[in-house]
């Protein structure tokens, strides 16, 4: 690399970082509205733990029944299996749609850890961090509870912080950050400018394509990250969450930054189709939005059929997603097996749409 | 061939040149351009073959422009352009809107690609060299084209790193007296302000070739003085300058030679002077008693030179 590339570099990079910090658009949606989110999401589930508060459970319980009931409203079809071991019973499932289950095991003192097989699902999140915390909290007040037992139960045990709540939200919100970095590339992006006399006056100067898209990326990609840092910052001094000690961020951040490239090629491969700067912007947005409503369960889709599920899973956002709930919540790492098959569906991505992205755009004009 | 003077042959060639951007006629052609053809022909033959009512006075052209085309899908919006621009002089490109003058420019530029013909600027080819002409021209555009985001300073700074040059932004700004203007951005300069910034912009690197599209359009009288001024000084510093411009005053001030335009096609190419001369000689004849001063020189006499933004 030549001393002029690295300047023209470093002088997009300066630009594009600057045009971003200073377009109100993109600073509500990039910092004020994802503390809008969590504050949002906070509120519901302080709510939640006003409605459902299973307590100390037996099967007689008003706790035990209202969770029964919360399972029937939301239409989980289970049904109760006594089990003959002596430390579980299971309140199991029917079949393969239900995706909670409430198993319990005492010796004479009972409890329920509330485990959602779909964890993606925020309100399965919440219900069982809710009925678990509550349920484990009780149990413990028990001091006839075997050792073991108790030993156990305080490693499932959840603080009623609302901080230490807000970690099934950790998806969503890198999902966001990337969301705003990916639509606001619209307004921005050179390739969006035949429009508009910006591209002929770069096309004029002596720079390479591939120094203002590395340019503008890297400072996409920055600001993304500092979004995300934000929140991080933002949960930890207003709600007290604490990041479990197994959260690698570097890791997290590589997974941003590789998400970020695959809708960066996306746009420009839709570029290579979409003349106009505008219209280019909204099938973009759309394109992405969809993803990104499809990963928050905002969708009405109860019971998703395998095909929609597989869609769902095979999609930047649907992978990007499962492997950030397996760094957060399960412990894992990038080079877990769980993960692998979602990062090599994100690395195919990448791949293809750059593929396409080189093959269909022209970058002078005709 | 072997029994024709080589006068003949230059006739000969010039009424048969399909290359020709004219056709005028070599009996029509004043007494003095034939005299220049007659003597000066033999120059240029190994170096360009042009128009030739141009080769008589051409040394080396910066900028060659040979049968150029270019289409739009079945529109064609040149057709078969051939001139040449020499180093150091002012060549204006006039025409009414639609003419193909901003598409001639833009394939000079390197920023569109042409259908056939061959351009060379300052040498290179268009197609073979485009980052290396991109190094020794300048643009200016109609619209001011910038990050709308950014301040003057900050504009100045990213095409210093573009261009790859250690420039002083105030001294950039000082020189198109836009100091105090240093943290405005571009939406935020008036019209006159912004295309005084635009060709600041243009220099940076110091070219050898400017391309100006239409720079003082919407301008009042006193910018568009202070342009002119600009662009006189940048001809006196050896800088070579392609502008197109909707006004004659404006090309008659600046222009050493003018290529009239329409419909994609050059109609003619000549210096004001032989413009005139060649339409009087048809006979033309305009009733209106000239003056020695225009209406614009009365506006400027009355409301001053000083630039009002």
């Amino acid at each position: 690399m030549n001393n002029i590339f690295i300047r023209q570099l470093k002088g997009f990079f300066l630009a594009t970082l600057k045009i971003q910090l200073r377009n109100p658009v993109i600073l509500i949606l990039g910092f004020i509205l994802p503390i809008m989110i969590i504050f949002g999401y906070s509120y519901v589930v302080n709510n939640n733990f006003s409605k459902i508060r299973v307590g100390y459970v037996s099967k007689q319980t008003t706790h035990y029944k209202k969770a029964v009931e919360y399972l029937n409203q939301n239409n989980r079809t289970f049904e109760l299996k006594e089990s003959s071991s002596e430390l579980e019973l299971n309140i199991a499932l029917t079949n393969d749609q239900i995706d909670t289950k409430l198993w319990y095991s005492s010796s004479g003192n009972p409890y329920i850890f509330v485990v959602s097989k779909d964890s993606n699902n925020l309100k399965n999140k919440l219900l069982e961090i809710v009925l678990t915390n509550e349920i484990n909290t009780q149990l413990l007040k028990d001091q006839s509870l075997d050792d073991k037992i108790r030993t156990k139960v305080q490693s499932n045990l959840v603080t009623t912080k609302i901080g230490e709540l807000l970690e099934p939200l950790l998806p969503v919100l890198l999902s966001f950050a990337i969301l705003v970095c990916c639509v606001s590339m619209g307004d921005l992006n050179i390739f969006n400018k035949k429009d508009n006399i910006a591209l002929r006056r770069l096309f004029a100067a002596p720079s390479m394509p591939i120094t203002y898209l590395l340019g503008q990326s890297f400072a996409r990609v920055l600001f993304c990250l500092i979004q995300i840092m934000f929140m991080f910052i933002v949960m930890i001094i207003l709600f007290g969450y604490q990041p479990p000690s197994f959260i690698n961020m570097a890791q997290i951040f590589l997974l941003v930054i590789l998400v970020v490239c695959i809708f960066i090629q996306q746009n420009i491969t839709l570029s290579a189709i979409i003349k106009s700067g505008k219209t280019l912007t909204i099938v973009n947005s759309v394109i992405i939005g969809i993803q990104f409503i499809l990963i928050t369960g905002l969708l009405p889709i109860n019971n998703p059929t395998i095909y929609t599920k597989f869609i769902m899973d095979i999609l930047p956002f649907g992978a990007f997603t499962k492997i950030i709930n397996n760094i957060t919540s399960g412990g894992m790492s990038l080079i877990s097996w769980s993960v692998t098959p979602s990062i090599i569906i994100l690395f195919a991505w990448f791949a293809f749409l750059s593929f396409v992205a080189k093959k269909s755009y022209q970058f002078n004009r005709d | 061939m072997a029994g024709k003077t080589k006068k003949t042959q230059d006739i000969e060639e010039l009424n048969n040149d399909p290359q020709m951007g004219t056709e005028v006629s070599i009996e029509s052609l004043p007494k003095y351009k034939t005299r220049l053809i007659e003597g000066n022909l033999t120059e240029l033959e190994d170096t360009f073959e042009l128009n030739p009512y141009d080769r008589v006075t051409e040394k080396r052209p910066i900028i060659e422009v040979k049968n150029l085309v270019k289409l739009y899908g079945n529109f064609l919006a040149v057709d078969t352009l051939n001139f040449f621009v020499k180093k150091g002089e002012i060549f204006g490109i006039l025409g009414p809107n639609g003419a193909g003058k901003t598409t001639t420019m833009e394939i000079m530029e390197t920023v569109i690609k042409k259908t056939a013909g061959d351009v060379k600027i300052d040498g290179l080819d268009v197609d073979a060299y485009p980052f290396e002409i991109k190094k020794r021209i300048g643009v200016q555009l109609q619209s001011n084209g910038f990050f709308q985001e950014l301040n003057l300073i900050e504009l100045i700074e990213l095409y210093s790193d573009i261009y790859n040059v250690d420039i002083d932004p105030i001294k950039v700004l000082d020189s198109i007296s836009l100091v105090d203007k240093a943290k405005n951005t571009i939406e935020q300069l008036s019209k006159g302000q912004q295309q005084r910034f635009s060709l600041a912009i243009s220099i940076i690197s110091n070219p050898k070739i400017v391309f100006l599209d239409e720079p003082t359009t919407g301008l009042d009288p006193q910018a568009r003085r202070v342009i002119w001024q600009l662009i006189r000084e940048l001809k006196n510093q050896g800088t070579t300058i392609v502008l197109t411009t909707h006004y004659m005053e404006e090309a008659e001030a600046l222009c050493d030679r003018i290529a009239i335009m329409d419909s994609g096609k050059i109609l003619e190419i000549n210096t004001v002077k032989g413009f005139v001369e060649k339409l009087l000689l048809k006979g033309f004849h305009r009733e209106v008693t000239k003056y020695s001063a225009t209406l614009e020189d009365v506006f400027i006499d009355l409301t001053g030179k000083n630039l009002r933004d």
